[in-house]
């Protein structure tokens, strides 16, 4: 009796195993936008997120979808990426894909350099490589978020104009280590030095990316200075946790927040006037300027210094940098009024 | 019998200590107010650390328990958003707890897997599910009526406190006032004179899987209405922090030793931590480091048999 019931469990584990497997193996495949059509004289390209199926990768799917429909006579463009935030998934994936020989790859990295020898064998093949969202250390232009220098400013001028550029504030950041928290915090502290000689950053904290943690970083902060005129919170789960404090402390208007954020979070904060504007940038725009740029190389070719139009997007300049070159999108003001437009 | 009083006593110690210094460094932190968020931050901690004491009690571990919070909390979210009554999506949160607790307990004892690989192995599958479930979006915009239970307050005193109180109280009351709490020590002390004495270890080891999950989907319950929304990682990591609660508390991992009050005392010091250290203006760079030293300071202060250690330093020791 005993012997069977074991028997029975183990067998459910196992199946349960398998099915959790077979469930990430079938959604790999998620395609989208194959036009039909006569292929053989469209220009190929394909797009792979970090990861399918989570909302910020469905938002930027938008804009590729987008891109693909307005260029549909002249390309072919396929979506594609694996269900897992993986770099063993991605380079599977591309093993797959190589020998179909399109023209470009679009590829936002799960991991610089491990996905290197990868696209190294895609280039060898004549495929073009471009990289978008998180950088890879082999491609031929790189289609960046927002410049890091202009986040940064946008977000300390966003806080100095709602506390008449003076007083003592605070930031909270995710991690010290990460690449984007350290240029941003840079950004703000020069643009500080040089443009606001009385706003003073009187503490700088990590709460990992974690609301619960960056909430009570922000109470903590607000009584231990008595003072404190605003909170800068970056990292997207960091900013409602921040506000949500103010909030409770009863200080909304009293102590000003700003940060970054995506806007179905912020959305309720927004339009109850908690916080006047999140900074960000638009996610579908991501992809449909990465699809177009990924076009222009195709066709005309990509130079330093030399602008081309990405559809409606208007005109961007390709800049060096230390691999090849790269192109930074818009930044994107959230505020009560436009935040309804935006759905990630 | 099986209180610790020694981590009980030298935690005590620790309060004094840190709380004479901050008189002097910090003023700012003795207010009503501060001492209500402290007690709020710390509930879902302490909650879901008596969840894991009960596991520590019978000589388990389970460091899946972030994986649950998530999945309890994102049951917490669909039930609140399909707008039933309140009473469901309690019931339905504790309810996933209660079930992958039941699954852990019985991974571990009917397989007779060490519970650490079972349980690690289990947090993945778990975590995996949990994002083929949600596609790994963020739950927002919970209704009003469930917010109440993380954000209301009942005569000034948020109401996650009353609830770490009662939590408290009846885990005190099971533990140290009926059969079932007193197999928990008997079967960490040792399993086999707990089986020959007819106590069914197995169940009561799977029943301590079970009771920690149920703790952990009350905890999901309070940790989802305070902020009103679920990010597809809550809770990574967590098991560290509830595990360091737990043996702080005086609670021991290899099973039959820790008490209620202990824990809850583990809990409040670990979860104070990062205030404390805000208010007595530790550079944050220094964070992480410092805290690990008090955590290590705070258990070595009770683990460490000083005579013993003395004795062996002075070369009295080689006898032994």
């Amino acid at each position: 009796m005993k012997k069977h019931v074991k028997k029975v469990v183990s067998v459910l584990t196992v199946a349960v195993m398998l099915l959790s497997l077979a469930a990430c193996g079938k959604s790999d495949g998620g395609s989208s936008s194959d036009n039909g059509g006569d292929s053989k004289d469209k220009v190929k390209i394909v797009v792979m997120p970090k990861v399918v199926g989570i909302d910020y990768y469905n938002a930027v799917q938008k804009g590729v979808d987008k891109a693909s429909e307005e260029l549909s006579d002249v390309a072919e463009i396929t979506w594609q990426g694996p269900t897992e935030a993986t770099v063993d998934k991605q380079i599977e994936m591309l093993e797959t894909i190589i020998p179909t020989k399109p023209d470009v790859i679009c590829i936002a990295a799960n991991d610089p350099a491990a996905i290197q020898p990868t696209l190294e064998k895609a280039q060898e093949a004549g495929i073009k490589v471009v990289s978008w969202d998180a950088d890879a250390n082999v491609r031929d232009i790189f289609v960046n978020l927002v410049d890091y220098t202009v986040f940064g400013n946008a977000v300390i001028d966003s806080l100095a104009s709602q506390i008449g550029e003076e007083g003592d504030i605070a930031i909270i950041t995710t991690t010290f280590t990460a690449t984007n928290q350290v240029l941003w915090i840079e950004a703000i502290e020069a643009r500080i030095a040089e443009k606001y000689p009385n706003i003073k950053i009187v503490d700088t904290r990590e709460a990992g990316e974690d609301t619960q943690k960056a909430n009570t970083l922000a109470s903590d902060l607000m009584k231990s200075y008595p003072e404190l005129k605003g909170i800068i919170a970056l990292g997207a789960p960091n900013l409602p946790g921040a506000v949500n404090a103010v909030v409770s402390a009863g200080k909304t208007g009293e102590v000003i927040v700003a940060g970054n954020s995506t806007p179905n979070t912020m959305k309720p904060y927004l339009e109850d006037g908690s916080i006047r504007d999140v900074q960000l940038w638009s996610a579908p725009d991501h992809g449909y300027l990465s699809v177009y740029t990924a076009y222009q190389l195709a066709t005309e070719g990509l130079e330093e210094g030399k602008a081309f139009t990405a559809g409606d997007m208007g005109e961007f300049t390709p800049e060096k940098d230390e691999i090849s070159m790269s192109i930074g999108l818009p930044l994107v003001e959230f505020t009560k009024d436009n935040v309804g437009d935006y759905d990630f | 019998m099986y209180k610790n009083r020694k981590a009980i006593k030298a935690l005590l110690v620790f309060y004094v200590v840190i709380l004479g210094v901050m008189i002097v460094k910090a003023p700012a932190f003795f207010s009503f107010e501060n001492a209500i968020d402290i007690l709020l931050n710390t509930s879902t901690t302490a909650i879901a650390a008596l969840g894991m004491l009960c596991v520590l009690l019978v000589g388990d571990i389970d460091v899946s328990v972030g994986a649950v919070l998530a999945a309890c909390c994102t049951m917490t979210g669909i039930l609140a958003k399909a707008q039933l009554p309140l009473a469901a999506v309690i019931m339905g949160a504790v309810a996933v707890g209660a079930l992958l607790g039941l699954i852990n307990g019985v991974v571990v004892t009917v397989l007779k897997l060490d519970a650490i690989v079972a349980t690690l192995g289990l947090l993945s599958i778990y975590r995996g599910l949990l994002i083929i479930i949600t596609k790994g979006s963020w739950i927002n915009g919970l209704p009003e009526n469930v917010l109440k239970i993380g954000q209301g307050r009942w005569l000034n005193i948020p109401i996650p406190v009353y609830i770490t109180v009662v939590v408290a109280l009846i885990m005190w009351f099971i533990l140290n006032h009926t059969e079932w709490g007193r197999n928990f020590y008997a079967v960490g002390s040792n399993q086999d004179s707990a089986r020959l004495s007819g106590i069914n270890v197995r169940l009561t080891r799977i029943a301590a899987f079970v009771v920690c999950g149920v703790l952990v989907g009350a905890a999901a319950v309070i940790y989802t209405t305070r902020f009103g929304g679920i990010q597809s990682n809550t809770g990574k990591g967590w098991e560290m922090t509830l595990i360091s609660s737990a043996v702080v508390g005086g609670a021991s991992t290899i099973g039959g030793e820790g008490d209620v009050s202990g824990v809850f005392l583990g809990a409040l010091l670990v979860s104070a931590l990062g205030t404390l250290l805000v208010f007595f203006g530790v550079d944050a760079l220094w964070e992480q480091a410092v805290q690990g030293l008090i955590i290590f300071i705070s258990v070595a202060s009770y683990a460490v048999d000083f005579k013993k250690l003395k004795l062996r330093l002075s070369g009295g020791g080689e006898k032994e």
